[in-house]
């Protein structure tokens, strides 16, 4: 048998007997090992939780933003109603009273 | 004649699943060994190889009622083996700062592995060795060629059966098994 062969079959032996011998865990103690730990859960939900901060920070800048802006231009569209009302004026207000006459 | 007999036998087939899914301590106690092997010969570490055979089980576990008996339970069980280890090789290599060395101090692998008294010492040193050899060469093959490898050579399992473990066409499988006997062999060699 050649060296390789021979180190392949002791190879594949070894991996059988480890399989054998290795301790066969219940389902109980599988299900009980992958329960997350009350620390790991707090942990998670601090983070989540400082992830959601950061993330709301540049939502809330935003927003405030928009706000700005709208208000901005209601206020430029009243003031050039007001201006477009006094331009479309056919005289001026102090000669309005002669012009009735 | 014939269908009345398919059916019978896959309902048969369903119950003996569904027997086998419900006492599911017996599931782990029957497929342990094999999916304990298979990852440690992959992972080569003692504790990450518990960790996820462990995995293994729950995920089986958590999944048992998709399981609808396509393939045998061993290759579903396999499946998830695979695919648990070849994440653990994706997060090693994004978890640099945490790596170990995967390689195990030099006869620390294969400590005690062979009966003690079937064969005299110095046997025991070669055979040793020579099981150390096999086993850093193989984890020096890329991913699918060291599945591919341990696959056939450790689980004995055909072309077929690996195909449906790895999800790769029975061409692939035989192209991977063929370029890692070839890497192995060449690196044996070369360590005697």
């Amino acid at each position: 048998m050649s060296e390789f062969r021979k180190g392949l079959a002791e190879f594949r032996a070894a991996m059988h007997e480890e399989g054998e011998r290795s301790r066969v865990p219940s389902l109980q103690e599988i299900l009980e090992r992958r329960q997350p730990a009350p620390v790991l859960q707090f942990r998670w939900a601090v983070a989540a939780m400082v992830a959601l901060t950061l993330g709301a920070v540049p939502v809330y800048r935003d927003t405030q933003q928009r706000q700005r802006e709208a208000d901005q231009e209601r206020a430029d569209v009243l003031l050039m109603d007001k201006v477009n009302a006094a331009l479309s004026r056919p005289v001026p207000r102090a000669l309005a009273a002669l012009m009735g006459n | 004649m014939q269908p009345l007999a398919t059916s019978r036998l896959f309902a048969v087939e369903t119950q003996v699943r569904e027997l086998a899914l419900a006492d599911f301590d017996a599931v782990i106690r029957l497929y342990w060994p094999r999916i304990f092997r298979f990852v440690l010969a992959s992972v080569r570490d003692h504790d990450v190889a518990q960790t996820l055979a462990q995995d293994c089980f729950f995920k089986a576990h958590q999944n048992r009622a998709r399981f609808r008996g396509e393939a045998s339970l061993q290759t579903w069980l396999m499946q998830i083996a695979v695919n648990l280890v070849r994440d653990h090789a994706r997060n090693r290599r994004f978890q640099f700062w945490k790596r170990v060395p995967s390689e195990p101090a030099e006869g620390e692998g294969v400590r005690n592995w062979l009966a003690d008294g079937e064969i005299n010492p110095e046997q025991k040193v070669l055979v040793k060795e020579r099981v150390a050899a096999v086993w850093s060469a193989t984890a020096q093959l890329p991913e699918r060629q060291r599945t591919v490898f341990l696959l056939r050579f450790v689980e004995d399992m055909d072309l077929l059966e690996i195909a449906a473990v790895t999800g790769l066409k029975e061409g692939s499988v035989k192209v991977h098994l063929f370029r890692a006997v070839r890497r192995v062999r060449a690196k044996v060699g070369r360590s005697k």
